[in-house]
């Protein structure tokens, strides 16, 4: 009888061990939406910031791209036209992205344009308007349904980038100089 | 007197021998090159058949052209030129120029890669298919047998930059072969296609509006880093920028008139032309109609689908002239697509080696206002099944071999209507599933069945192992 009572016993440390296993391996094979579902809807309660709160402050840190993947800008560029497309994608359903640009006079983050937030699936791209100098962009993804109730990282994704817009006149400037070292180059060697 | 007159009845016999015997030479000529039993006196005679060189020419003005040619700025901008545009021609016929001389250079190991590339300044030409070195040496007029081209199997797409004097004071011609890029320092002095034409055309492009629906982003710019979850070919097409709708023609197709009325009598005419009293005519089962003589055999079913076999037994030669078997696909296909569907656009899509070099297989295909129409069609007859490709035609240096041809009249309609062709627009999930990655993203039009008769187009994703998914493309916005 306790023989038959410890090899019980052990049978049911055995399953349980395969139960603990089995449980803790499920997310290992759950799907992308799944696995940020699941991150996402971890805020509980109303600690969580509005869209426009988060938009706005500068205390923000950047988060991992968890919610939406930006394929474009890939870090601070430099360009000499007055627009930008921001290029990306996210596998994830009911997902919205929201562009700022810092306001230097008001000292915060204020919306690039009238249509910055939009909803995204799949593959998305964005045309932005820019002003000359450096624009620093603020993308923040979130899913649409917590849109009052965000906490970076947590169910908002928040990236910075900075495109800086130069003059024509500096790309002119550019290739006189080239012109000129090149010459200078041919002079010195006779051609 | 009687004398004479026998004299005379002789000489008369022996000139009718004479007749006769040439007349039967004739038909044991014509026997052999399948035409009438007098062909060879047109052949002695002929002076408004077209001769070899001529039929060559044609056959490269006709068929040598780039699936796609693209002017770029470097500065996410690329402009699909169609042939209808007025540079068209000159870039064309420079680029020729700048590929001929990098097959007479030597190779560089290039420190660039395609990736790279794609997003620079220059000129890209994509052939669709990895063109064979000797084929397009012969394209190029250069002789295909000649020894250059070293270390190049085939051209599958090609990318220029005309020296500027500021970075490059050479010429330089990228050549990606089966995934290799080779690099070339060339010095082309072609007005057509140098620095300063080429910045023209630039400008040109850049202002005049009506370039505007062909302007382009390559799939490489949307995604620096490779950051997308799918691989794919970094030269693709795709529009980011706006506007993102584009304006296609609707397209009215159909099996020509003259084979679906199908008079037999009519069709032999059409398909065999001078030929036609050397082969026998039947219906076969289906209404199929059949020319046949010793040699060869034409099978014309109901639904425009025609097949051709060569069946005499003479044997190959072990290594063939792709040049001269292409010139023989051109023949074979100018002949019968003058008669039966005059004004369609083929192009060549592909090119394969049969039996180590024996005989070569070409396939072509439609393309209507430089947009390819794709076949996706199940035949209804034979034994063929599914036909992905317009003309599949094989050729050695002497003859076609074998032809099947899904003929079909393809004409625009002249109903214009806006899609939205973003790059957004596509399913991710399709791209994701493309396996084993994306080669191209084309909007085009598909050829599915014989019973519909206006096609609109659609967007095709071909897999880099040339598998394709159709997916529908949206109108526009109040359309």
């Amino acid at each position: 009888m306790p023989r038959k009572l410890y090899a019980g016993r052990k049978l049911c440390a055995v399953l349980v061990v395969i139960l603990m296993f089995a449980a803790f391996s499920v997310s290992a094979f759950a799907g992308t939406v799944v696995n940020s579902f699941y991150r996402y809807s971890a805020v509980n309660g109303e600690n969580g910031m509005k869209l426009d709160d988060l938009i706005k402050s500068r205390d923000i840190g950047e988060t991992e791209q968890f919610l939406a993947t930006i394929t474009k800008p890939v870090g601070d560029e430099t360009t000499f036209k007055k627009s930008y497309v921001v290029c990306g994608y996210s596998d994830l359903r009911d997902i919205s992205i929201a562009i700022a640009v810092y306001d230097g006079n008001k000292e915060q983050y204020v919306y690039v344009s009238d249509d910055s937030v939009w909803d995204v699936s799949g593959i998305f791209s964005k045309e932005i308007p820019l002003h000359l100098g450096a624009n620093k962009l603020k993308i923040v993804a979130f899913p649409k349904s917590e849109v009052n109730n965000l906490k970076p990282g947590v169910n908002a994704q928040v990236t910075y980038f900075t495109v800086t817009v130069l003059k024509e006149s500096v790309k002119d400037k550019i290739i006189q100089g080239v012109l000129k070292v090149k010459d200078s180059i041919s002079g010195f060697f006779g051609n | 007197m009687y004398r004479i007159n026998r004299e005379k009845l002789k000489t008369y016999i022996l000139i009718i021998l004479i007749l006769t015997s040439l007349v039967q030479v004739g038909i044991l000529w014509g026997y052999q090159e399948h035409g009438f039993p007098t062909n060879f006196l047109l052949t002695i005679f002929k002076s408004s058949e077209l001769s070899q060189s001529e039929i060559d020419r044609m056959a490269r003005e006709e068929f040598f052209r780039p699936y796609r040619l693209v002017l770029s700025s470097g500065d996410l901008a690329h402009w699909i030129i169609g042939s209808g545009d007025d540079i068209y021609e000159k870039v064309w016929s420079g680029s020729k120029e700048y590929i001929k001389n990098a097959i007479l250079s030597k190779p560089q190991v290039s420190t660039e890669s395609w990736d790279e590339l794609v997003t620079r300044k220059g000129i890209f030409l994509d052939f669709k298919l990895n063109v064979d070195v000797n084929l397009m040496k012969w394209f190029l007029g250069m002789g295909s047998s000649s020894g250059s081209g070293e270390g190049l199997t085939g051209i599958n797409k090609v990318f220029i930059i005309p020296k500027d004097g500021i970075t490059t004071s050479l010429d330089i011609v990228y050549i990606l072969n089966e995934g290799t890029v080779h690099k070339y320092i060339v010095n082309v002095d072609n007005e057509d296609l140098n620095r300063e034409t080429f910045e023209k055309y630039l400008v040109e492009l850049e202002e005049d509006t009506k370039y505007e629906a062909k302007k382009y982003w390559v799939i490489r710019e949307f995604d620096p880093k490779g950051r997308l979850s799918f691989s794919y070919s970094p030269d693709i097409p795709c529009v980011v920028e706006m506007p993102l709708e584009r304006e296609y023609s609707t397209l009215n197709y159909s099996i020509p008139g003259k084979m679906e009325d199908k008079d037999e009598n009519e069709l032999a005419h059409l398909i065999l032309a001078n030929e036609q009293y050397s082969f026998d005519r039947t219906i076969g089962m289906d209404d199929t109609v059949i020319f046949k003589n010793q040699n060869s055999i034409y099978k014309i079913y109901n639904d425009g689908f025609m097949e051709y076999t060569y069946i005499s037994s003479t044997g190959h030669s072990d290594r063939e002239d792709i040049g001269k078997a292409f010139s023989n696909a051109y023949g074979f296909i100018s002949r019968l697509g003058k008669s039966l569907i005059p004004k369609n656009n083929i192009y060549l899509s592909d090119v394969n080696i049969k039996g180590g070099g024996s005989s070569f297989e070409f396939t072509f295909n439609y393309m209507v206002d430089n947009v390819p129409v794709f076949i996706e069609y199940n035949t209804l007859f034979g034994e063929k099944g599914k036909i992905s490709d317009a003309i599949v035609i094989e050729a050695d240096s002497r003859r076609v071999l074998s032809c099947r041809w899904l003929v079909r009249d393809i004409q625009k309609n002249g109903k214009k209507v806006r899609y939205n062709v973003g790059f957004n627009s596509i399913d991710k999930r399709v791209l994701d599933e493309t396996i084993p990655g994306v080669g191209d993203i084309s909007v085009a039009y598909v050829l599915r069945s014989a019973g519909e008769k206006e096609l609109a187009p659609s967007w095709v994703i071909e897999s880099t192992t040339g598998s394709r998914n159709i997916l529908p493309l949206l109108r526009a916005e109040g359309e």
